[in-house]
């Protein structure tokens, strides 16, 4: 099935099209928003959003897939993700107990605090990202590596960078 | 040795710039074919800082481009009533919308003007038919009223005079 003919046939309104796109692409969201699903929801009412975002507006979305800028598979992944966290956010209970709330949320802050300011090129993108894969994801250096298409020694050396800067930065900021 | 040392001191300050990241705005989120683009390291490396900035102050963003990179193949099936209920959401456009098509039957000229004559009859006897109704229910109606008239008349000046009445003969006057 050639791809861009098929998108093309379905934009157009051609029903049997967008039955051959359900039938193929059906799992591949199931798979992409099954680590989304919480309590109150299932996979079949977010698999079902992701559908309907999709031709909602005479196939809107749909229509701004560019095949020559990325696969469709990755394309709908990012799709599916985003509308079923936009539909969790939507139907969050808007009450929830006091067992279920962190301590630090409850705690009283000191709204007097003055919040820690940084200058906005302290950090490039790549360096925030890598340290935010390395603490905060815990990621290992090659798995960042891959994850930026990079090799494993960039990712060494842009963290080492990362923490000379914040070094810098935060010790000129207590003197 | 792909591990990199975390000491304490840096896990410090990654904290310290990270309660203080957190403080500042937060970019708006690329779109997404553009972080499908990233993800398939397809973006120069301008573009590529945007998303990178984004991606570092929304690390669910992150979770998206690794399942993004699984193999298709390698999806779980859906089930018959999910694909069923994606169906749906499309209807068959083609049989929904039926063109408009005149009657391509040529009709002769003796034949339109029996049509037309038809229809002025038709008309012309509605016309009359009505018109009969009409005269009837008014001259009913008013029938009494001139009845009334005739006797109010007769009242006041008495009986008509006849043109054969006697002439000798008194009047009742």
């Amino acid at each position: 099935m050639a791809e861009p003919n098929e998108l093309a046939a379905l934009i157009a309104g051609d029903k049997r099209a967008w039955d051959r796109f359900v039938r193929r692409y059906a799992g591949l969201i199931v798979t992409a928003v099954r680590s989304l699903v919480r309590e109150g929801t299932d996979a079949e009412d977010l698999v079902q959003e992701v559908f309907a975002r999709l031709c909602k507006d005479d196939f809107r979305l749909l229509k701004t897939y560019d095949p020559a800028r990325a696969g469709l598979t990755t394309w709908l992944t990012i799709v599916a993700r985003s509308t079923a966290r936009d539909m969790q956010r939507r139907y969050r209970p808007a009450i929830s107990t006091l067992d279920d709330v962190p301590e630090s949320v409850l705690a009283v802050t000191d709204v007097h605090a003055e919040p820690l300011k940084l200058p906005p090129d302290l950090l490039s993108p790549r360096q925030q990202l890598v340290i935010t894969l390395l603490y905060e994801r815990e990621m290992d250096v090659s798995e960042i590596a891959q994850f930026l298409g990079v090799d494993p020694q960039t990712v060494r050396s842009t963290h080492h960078k990362a923490m000379l800067k914040l070094r810098t930065h935060f010790a000129a900021e207590n003197k | 040795m792909t591990e990199l040392e975390k000491g304490a001191e840096l896990t410090a300050l990654w904290r310290r710039w990270r309660t203080a990241h957190r403080e500042g705005t937060r970019p708006a989120a690329p779109d997404p074919l553009r972080l499908a683009a990233y993800a398939e390291h397809r973006l120069d490396e301008a573009t590529a800082a945007d998303i990178e900035a984004w991606l570092a102050a929304n690390p669910e963003g992150i979770q998206d481009l690794m399942i993004s990179r699984r193999e298709p193949d390698r999806s779980e099936t859906a089930a018959a009533e999910v694909i069923e209920r994606a169906l749906r959401l499309v209807s068959d456009r083609k049989a929904q919308v039926i063109p408009f098509e005149r009657p391509r039957r040529r009709v002769s000229g003796l034949r339109l003007m029996l049509a037309w004559g038809g229809m002025a009859a038709s008309i012309a006897a509605t016309g009359f038919v009505g018109f009969v109704l009409g005269s009837d229910a008014y001259g009913s109606f008013m029938g009494g009223d001139l009845q009334t008239q005739a006797t109010t008349d007769q009242d006041l000046v008495g009986p008509p005079m006849s043109l054969f009445a006697d002439p000798g003969e008194e009047s009742n006057i």
